[in-house]
C-alpha cells in the first residue's frame, strides 16, 4: 500500500471511530445492585474531586489576601496547589481561566473512561459548553478578533475534533446555512442547530430569516435558543434514564429552565424582546416547555414589561417569592439569589448514591466557584473594600 | 403375563420418583454456587467504589479492605456447608440397591440445607457489597464514618450466618443408608 493511501485509511478509521461517539446510549440504568458494576470506579473517584471543592474557610482566606501573589500562596494548601505554577503575569481571568482548565480536565478524564449511558449523559453535559463555544467563535468572528486567541479562550469542555473549522464562518447570505452544511452537520449538536432552522422556516418564504447577515445580538438569541433545544432533549433523556437519576435531575434541570426564563425576561428589559409584539412570538420561544413556572407562569410573563411586574407574575410561586423577598431584603440581585438557590440544590444532589446526577451537580458547583474566584480576584486587583467580597457563595 | 391397573399419576409421584442422591447433590451445588455469586457479586460492588475512592484518599486502602473480607466470608461459609453436605452424601450411598424412607429425609435435608445456606449468603453477600462501597465513599471523605458503618456491616453479615446455623441443624440428621 502507498503511504497516500495509508493515510487515507488511517483517516477513515478516525473518523469511523468519531461518529460511534456520537452514539446515544438509552434504557434504564441500575440501582444499587448493579450501578457499581459499570459506574462505580467513576463515581468514587468524582466524590473524590468532591473533597477538592474550595473550602468556606479557604474562602475568607482568599478575601483576606492583599495581593494576587498572596493568592497563589493560599492556593498551596487547596487542590489548586499547582496551577499558578510558572504563571508570570497574574490577572483575574488569568487565574480562573487556569482554575477552570483543571476542572476541565479532570471532568473529560472522567469524560473519557465512561462507558454506556453515563458516556452519554457526560456527553450531554459537553453539548452545552460546544454550543456556547461555537457561539463565541462566531461572535469573534463578527467582532474581526484574531482566531488563535479566540481558539485559545474557548471553554476547553466543548471541543470537537473539528472546532478549527468553525471560523471558515462567513457574514454573508446564506452564510449560517452554509456553516451548517459543511461544519456543523457532524457535530453532536446538529439535531439542534436542525430544529432552529426548520422553526425558522416561514411558509411563503424559506430560508427568508436565514438569509440575513447576523450581528452580536442575533447571535445571542440563537444561542439562547439552541441551549432551549438541548436543555429540552437532556430533560427527555434523563426522564428515560429512571430510577434515582430521573428524580433528582428532573428537579435540577427544572429549576435551570425556570432560572433561564427569568433571567432572559430581565434581560431583555432594554432590548426589541420586550415590545408588546414580540413577547409572544419571539421571547416566549425561548422559554423551555417544562419546569415550575410552564405553562401559567410562562404565558403570564406576555405582561412582564419590568421588574415590579415580572415580581407579581412570580408571586404564585413559593419559592420564587421567597427568592425574591430574600433578593429584596438582602440587597443582593435575583440572579444571585437563584444562583444560592442552585448551588443548595446540586449540593443536595450528592447525598444519594447510584446515580448520575452528582456528575451534572459537578460541573454546575465548579462553575460557581469559577465565579467565586472571578469575583474574589477582581475585588482584589481593584482593591476594592471587604464589603464588596462578599458576593461569593458558600458551596461545600 | 399380569395387567396391571394404571393409576393416575400426582405430582407426588414425580417429587418421590426422583432419586434421594440427585436432590442431595443438587442441594451441594446451591450451596457452593450461589454463595460465591453473593460473595463475587459484593467483592464486585466494593472493589469499584473502594479503587476509585482511594486515588484521592489513599489512606482508606487497608481499613477498608475489611468490607472485602467480610464478603469473602460468605463464601467461606458456602465452602464449609458444600463439605459437611457431601460427607454426608457420601456416606452409604449407593450400597443399597432399593431407596429407602431414610434416603429420601437426607434427600430432601441435603437439598433443603443447601438452599437455605446458598440463598441467605446470597442476599448476604450483595448487602455487604452496598454498604461496604458506600463505607469506602464516605470513608474517603471522613475518617470518622468508617466504624460507623462498619456495623452496618456487621448487621449485614450476620445474615449469612443465620443461614449457616439454620442449614446446619436442618442437614444434622440426614445421612443416606
Amino acid at each position: 500500500m502507498s503511504a497516500e493511501a495509508k493515510e487515507e485509511s488511517k483517516k477513515e478509521v478516525q473518523e469511523y471511530y468519531e461518529a460511534q461517539s456520537y452514539v446515544r446510549v438509552g434504557g434504564e440504568v441500575g440501582g444499587l445492585a448493579y450501578f457499581n458494576a459499570d459506574h462505580g470506579y467513576l463515581e468514587a473517584l468524582l466524590r473524590g474531586f468532591r473533597s477538592g471543592f474550595l473550602k468556606e474557610f479557604e474562602l475568607r482566606q482568599l478575601c483576606q489576601c492583599t495581593t494576587l501573589e498572596d493568592v497563589k500562596l493560599t492556593f498551596g494548601d487547596t487542590d489548586y496547589c499547582n496551577v499558578l505554577n510558572g504563571v508570570s503575569k497574574l490577572g483575574p481571568d488569568n487565574i480562573t481561566d487556569l482554575c477552570w482548565r483543571k476542572c476541565a480536565n479532570e471532568f473529560l478524564f472522567l469524560r473519557d473512561q465512561a462507558t454506556g449511558q453515563l458516556a452519554t449523559f457526560m456527553d450531554f453535559v459537553t453539548h452545552q459548553y460546544l454550543i456556547k463555544n461555537i457561539c463565541f467563535l462566531i461572535t469573534g468572528l463578527l467582532n474581526n478578533s484574531d482566531p488563535n486567541s479566540l481558539l485559545e479562550r474557548m471553554n476547553p469542555i466543548g471541543v470537537f475534533p473539528g472546532i478549527r473549522s468553525v471560523l471558515t464562518f462567513e457574514n454573508t447570505q446564506d452564510g449560517m446555512v452554509e456553516l451548517y452544511r459543511t461544519v456543523l452537520i457532524d457535530t453532536p449538536v446538529a439535531p439542534y442547530f436542525e430544529q432552529y432552522f426548520n422553526t425558522e422556516i416561514q411558509a411563503d418564504e424559506p430560508y427568508q430569516q436565514l438569509q440575513d447577515v447576523y450581528n452580536e445580538v442575533e447571535i445571542d438569541i440563537i444561542s439562547n435558543m439552541l441551549q432551549k433545544l438541548w436543555l429540552e432533549d437532556f430533560y427527555y433523556y434523563t426522564q428515560e434514564l429512571g430510577g434515582e437519576t430521573a428524580i433528582i435531575m428532573k428537579e435540577l434541570l427544572e429549576f435551570e429552565a425556570d432560572r433561564r426564563a427569568i433571567e432572559i425576561v430581565i434581560n431583555s428589559f432594554s432590548t426589541a424582546l420586550n415590545d408588546q409584539f414580540s413577547r409572544d412570538s419571539e421571547r416566549k420561544a425561548l422559554f423551555a416547555p417544562f419546569g415550575t413556572l410552564y405553562p401559567e407562569g410562562i404565558e403570564s410573563f406576555s405582561k412582564v414589561g419590568d421588574m415590579a411586574s415580572l415580581a407579581t407574575a412570580l408571586e404564585p410561586y413559593a419559592v420564587f417569592r421567597t427568592l425574591w423577598q430574600r433578593a429584596q431584603q438582602d440587597g443582593i440581585s435575583i440572579q444571585d439569589a437563584l444562583y444560592a438557590y442552585e448551588v443548595q440544590l446540586n449540593v443536595l444532589a450528592f447525598q444519594g448514591q447510584s446515580h448520575f446526577a452528582a456528575f451534572y451537580a459537578y460541573i454546575k458547583l465548579k462553575e460557581q466557584e469559577k465565579r467565586n474566584i472571578w469575583w474574589i480576584t477582581s475585588c482584589i486587583f481593584q482593591q476594592r473594600d471587604q464589603k464588596d467580597f462578599n458576593r461569593w457563595l458558600k458551596i461545600f | 403375563m399380569m395387567m396391571m391397573l394404571q393409576q393416575a399419576m400426582s405430582w407426588g409421584d414425580v417429587l418421590m420418583g426422583i432419586d434421594p442422591h440427585s436432590y442431595a447433590a443438587l442441594g451441594v451445588a446451591f450451596a457452593i454456587g450461589l454463595s460465591v455469586v453473593g460473595a463475587a457479586w459484593g467483592i464486585g460492588l466494593t472493589g469499584a467504589s473502594l479503587v476509585g475512592a482511594a486515588v484521592k484518599a489513599p489512606r482508606i486502602r487497608s481499613k477498608n479492605l475489611i468490607s472485602i473480607i467480610f464478603c469473602e466470608a460468605v463464601a467461606i461459609y458456602g465452602v464449609i456447608m458444600a463439605i459437611i453436605l457431601l460427607n454426608k452424601f457420601n456416606s452409604g450411598s449407593g450400597k443399597s440397591a432399593t431407596v429407602t424412607y431414610q434416603d429420601h429425609f437426607a434427600g430432601f435435608a441435603i437439598f433443603a440445607s443447601g438452599l437455605t445456606v446458598g440463598l441467605s449468603n446470597l442476599a448476604c453477600g450483595i448487602c455487604v457489597g452496598i454498604t461496604g462501597s458506600g463505607c469506602a465513599l464516605a470513608d474517603a471523605q471522613e475518617s470518622s464514618m468508617f466504624v460507623k458503618i462498619l456495623i452496618v456491616e456487621i448487621f449485614g453479615s450476620a445474615l449469612g450466618l443465620f443461614g449457616v446455623i439454620v442449614g446446619i441443624i436442618q442437614s444434622a440428621d440426614g445421612s443416606f443408608q
